[in-house]
């Protein structure tokens, strides 16, 4: 006797995350120029290697510029979020998976600053591999930035459900 | 909103021209089996001067005579939308949001509606917010 039994399809396993509108911590992380002025258009400028987002979620996001805070390290950041002639809407931010997936796909770093976001943390949901991650500078005129400067980005971050 | 997945998409407007539309190119990761659309945000060049292509961003004086249709199959189911509440740092940095829309990108398009402070050869440039289709 044949088994007529209906089978359901079969779906991917949801994945259940916290509650990515309450912010565990926060780690203040660098797009560094490294003594090299980004002076060329789409030239990537990558993201250290920084474990300290493997296995986290990152639910938020945030760019710091020189109106929020002025120097962290020996590095320094960008004057400002718009504009100028060091601002940060020259470039974009590309976000890459654990499997090698553009999760943000050239999303403008000045939208992420507090001037944009009205102190509004933008809110995302992203398993990030942050050293394949890079910011992209996409001015062509030659805009010259200074070479020990660099991008200050805030990742919220939490711990990884492990089912 | 809570952003999964984002893509940056350009349309650039090679003429300026009173009720010219013009369409999307083609961007096989927002094809409208493939992802439905949670959000768009869009920009001005106080966000982003110049496009990944190097083309520059219409100006915040320019994007008030800019309109987006956005279709779902062949329906225009948001139609003449104006840019300027697109972008969220023009408007308390609030991301508009979609009921999961499957928008058809190569039929949705930008007029123009007025042509001050529009140069030809400037873009447009919006993130779409999405996330994959759920597998049968």
């Amino acid at each position: 006797m044949r088994n007529i039994q209906m089978q359901r399809p079969q779906r991917e396993k949801p994945q259940y995350y916290p509650d990515p509108v309450v912010f565990g911590r926060e780690r203040l992380i660098w797009a560094r120029f490294d003594n090299s002025s980004p002076s060329a258009s789409n030239s990537p400028i990558y993201f250290d290697n920084d474990d300290v987002l493997r296995n986290k979620i990152v639910t938020g996001i945030e760019l710091f510029n020189k109106n929020n805070i002025q120097l962290l390290t020996d590095y320094g950041i960008v004057a400002t979020a718009n504009g100028g002639t060091s601002g940060g809407a020259y470039f974009t931010l590309t976000l890459v998976g654990w499997h090698n997936q553009i999760l943000v796909n050239q999303y403008p770093v000045a939208a992420l600053s507090r001037e944009n976001t009205f102190g509004k943390t933008k809110r995302f949901s992203l398993e990030v591999c942050l050293s394949k991650s890079y910011v992209l500078f996409t001015n062509l005129t030659g805009v010259s930035l200074s070479p020990t400067d660099g991008i200050a980005f805030n990742f919220h971050y939490v711990n990884k459900v492990q089912s | 909103m809570i952003i999964k997945n984002t893509y940056g998409v350009e349309l650039n407007l090679p003429t300026v021209t009173v009720g010219l539309r013009t369409n999307f190119q083609d961007i096989p990761q927002l094809r409208y089996n493939a992802v439905v659309i949670t959000g768009i945000e869009a920009y001005t060049q106080s966000q982003l001067l110049s496009s990944p292509t190097g083309k520059t961003i219409v100006s915040s004086t320019g994007i008030l005579g800019i309109s987006i249709t956005l279709v779902v199959m062949d329906t225009e189911e948001v139609y003449q939308l104006p840019y300027y509440s697109l972008v969220s740092g023009l408007n308390s940095g609030i991301v508009k949001e979609f009921a999961n829309k499957r928008i058809n990108i190569v039929k949705s398009y930008a007029t123009i509606l007025n042509t001050t402070g529009i140069n030809a050869g400037e873009s447009l440039f919006l993130s779409f917010m999405y996330v994959p289709s759920l597998k049968n």
